[in-house]
């Protein structure tokens, strides 16, 4: 506890930043030169790559099945990014990101770090946020991953060209790198309340898989659920019910209401379940 | 007594979130009693006024948010129609609306410049309306239809010579043989709507299923903002369609334009102007060819021979009578659908019945 108040003395407001920026840029320095993050970056690549080598050498085409975008692939190979996307959102994305968020606190405490770190003397709540910038750091640069790798792939094995959107109409080069990011932010912010729970499960345990696991299964649960019709009011409540509404930035005009509320929802998840891995992580005796 | 402090925002995070939630819903709780001070200031209208206001929206041009939901007492066979979907069939689109909820952006300029565009998943249907020239658009299979329509519909012939009263004190007047009609005040997305409310007559009440239809009619504009059929006997509406946002300003002409996307397969369509009026939604299968209604009212019963709709379900894909044969249940003399609203009933000889009756009325009406 001594600790932990010894960092809210006052002290001269541009040092505290500084160190904050320090703590920051090791702390996601840590995060993506570890051999485990790169190996998940990997991965996630690696399923846009498969989907693009098995339609090119089957020459699969538009047969009605599968996941969305599929059967435009072999006329677009831009298509890659969106199918990978489609495949990525329901389990690749957030077993990765439970992964990362699991460990946030988990995995210090697990290693016998956690004591060091907080002896720095860094401030609690300090380590709490800053461990929360590298799960979201994670969560976009997965998903820029998957969609940069799926757009290099398909520009690779497939012919490109103007991208027909979902409205029947098309867009140009710049109109899709605008939706492109924009379905990237998209995909980001969906996983940031799934974050949020991961870096609070993570408080609670110094087992690290445990953690992880725990928000793997809960990502899944919150999926089922939003499958069964009887649980009808609780859908949208669940972190995971915009999941797939990225497909309204491929629409013309771009229909907004789902970012609008996705983002709510998430913010909603971010508070609430910040606000518990603060009092947990505040009020915790750190033995490790 | 400071841990219990630190663990104070966990406390206050969800109440916080809690009550941003709420307030939109507190807003629009409240707001009825603001869209009651403007509905004061003028005087609740007759039914046939209220519907006279429908006529007088010919022109208007708006745009919004509309949401549909049923509530049948089917199951969802959303997991099942999804392979359906993809050949494109019609009739998993009319289970697919029956069973599943929808939400549908609609643009709306004047009488000629309409879209309706079906906003699914990661798929789209659209239906673009500019002047003579329709088309419908389908993402998942990649199709396009153009339809031009006959210069002059022979409905824009025969209407001049009634004014939109005289249509609606018409409509009133047939509508009041079987039922009662009221006119209430209300809100609907933000606006305050006249709520025509057509229930069936209590010599009726009894034999049909439908329990009311309530219409929803924007007070200033005219412009129908909400339908809602109550099914007898069950608590939450069995149809439902309305706007849950809407705008009047003028939408943007680009909204109007459709062009289809290379690799699409493209139908084209002509309607003479001696077929039936094109109405957007122009995909129901085959031609009606001799329909016979029996009954009167809400108590109708619509029967149509055998032959007349085609194959029948003879010709149905395997997946397709499988769903037939999971929505509906073995009945003496051929298969019915139950639904809370209506029924149909399928006789083994390839005629078919349907009316908002129970379906052993439609099964002594066959015989």
């Amino acid at each position: 506890m001594s600790q932990a108040e010894a960092s809210t003395t006052p002290r001269p407001a541009v040092v505290s930043r500084l160190r904050v920026f320090a703590l920051l840029g090791s702390e996601l320095g840590t995060l993506f030169r570890r051999r485990r993050t790169i190996a998940m970056l990997v991965a996630l690549a690696a399923v846009p790559a498969m989907i693009a080598i098995v339609v090119r050498v089957t020459g699969a085409g538009d047969s009605g099945r599968g996941p969305a975008f599929l059967g435009a692939i072999t006329q677009n190979g831009l298509f890659v990014g969106f199918t990978a996307l489609v495949v990525c959102v329901p389990l690749f994305l957030p077993l990765t990101l439970g992964v990362v968020a699991g460990d946030t606190i988990a995995g210090e405490a697990g290693l016998g770090t956690l004591r060091y770190l907080l002896v720095a003397p860094v401030g609690r709540v300090r380590l709490l946020l800053v461990k929360y910038a590298g799960v979201v750091a994670f969560s976009l640069a997965a998903t820029v991953v998957v969609v940069l790798a799926g757009i290099g792939i398909g520009a690779l094995l497939f012919p490109i060209g103007p991208v027909t959107l979902l409205s029947g109409d098309t867009v140009g080069a710049a109109g899709f790198f605008e939706r492109t990011g924009l379905l990237a932010c998209y995909v980001a912010l969906s996983l940031l309340g799934l974050g949020a729970i991961g870096l609070f499960i993570s408080t609670l345990t110094t087992v690290p898989v445990g953690a992880m696991a725990a928000t793997v299964v809960l990502a899944g649960a919150s999926q089922i659920m939003d499958q069964l019709p009887q649980l009808d009011w609780l859908h949208p409540w669940l972190f995971t019910h915009y999941w797939l509404g990225f497909g309204d930035l491929l629409r013309d005009p771009i229909v907004w209401d789902s970012y609008g509320q996705n983002a709510v929802l998430q913010l909603g998840y971010v508070v609430v379940f910040g606000a518990l891995a603060y009092g947990r992580f505040a009020t915790k005796d750190i033995l490790s | 007594m400071k841990r219990l402090l630190k663990w104070l925002p966990a406390i206050v995070a969800p109440v916080v979130v809690a009550g941003v939630v709420a307030a939109p819903a507190f807003a629009t709780t409240a707001s009825p009693g603001r869209a009651e001070s403007v509905a004061t200031a003028t005087k609740t209208p007759t039914p046939a006024q209220a519907l006279a206001l429908i006529a007088k929206a010919k022109g208007a041009h708006y745009s919004g948010t509309v949401r549909q939901t049923s509530d049948l007492g089917l199951p969802d066979l959303s997991s099942a129609l999804g392979e359906l979907g993809a050949s494109g069939s019609q009739s998993s689109d009319i289970l697919d609306l029956l069973t599943a909820s929808h939400t549908a952006k609609i643009y709306v300029d004047g009488s000629t410049k309409q879209r309706v565009q079906v906003l699914d998943s990661l798929v789209e249907r659209d239906v673009v309306r500019n002047g003579r020239t329709v088309w419908t658009w389908d993402s998942k299979a990649n199709a396009a239809v153009k339809v031009t329509l006959p210069s002059k519909t022979a409905r824009n012939d025969a209407t001049p010579s009634a004014t939109p009263q005289d249509l609606a004190t018409k409509l009133v007047a047939q509508a009041k043989k079987s039922s009662t009609l009221t006119v209430s005040k209300g809100s609907t997305a933000g606006r305050s709507v006249w709520r025509v409310t057509l229930a069936p007559k209590a010599s009726q009440a009894a034999d049909t299923l439908v329990a009311k239809v309530v219409l929803s009619v924007d007070a200033k504009t005219g412009v129908p903002l909400a339908v809602q059929v109550d099914a007898a006997g069950q608590k939450s509406p069995a149809v439902t369609v309305g706007f849950s946002s809407v705008d009047f300003s003028t939408p943007a002409a680009s909204n109007f334009t459709f062009t289809p996307p290379k690799g699409a397969k493209v139908t084209t369509k002509k309607l003479s102007a001696s077929s039936h009026t094109a109405s957007p939604d122009n995909r129901r299968p085959g031609s009606f060819e001799g329909p016979t209604v029996t009954g009167t009212g809400w108590t109708s019963i619509v029967a149509v021979p055998a032959g007349s709709l085609g194959a029948g379900t003879a010709g149905l894909t395997a997946a397709e009578s499988h769903t037939l044969n999971e929505l509906t249940q073995s009945v003496d003399g051929g298969r019915g659908l139950q639904t809370s609203l209506f029924s149909v009933f399928l006789t083994d000889d390839g005629s078919i019945y349907a009316g908002a009756v129970p379906l052993s009325t439609l099964e002594s009406a066959a015989k």
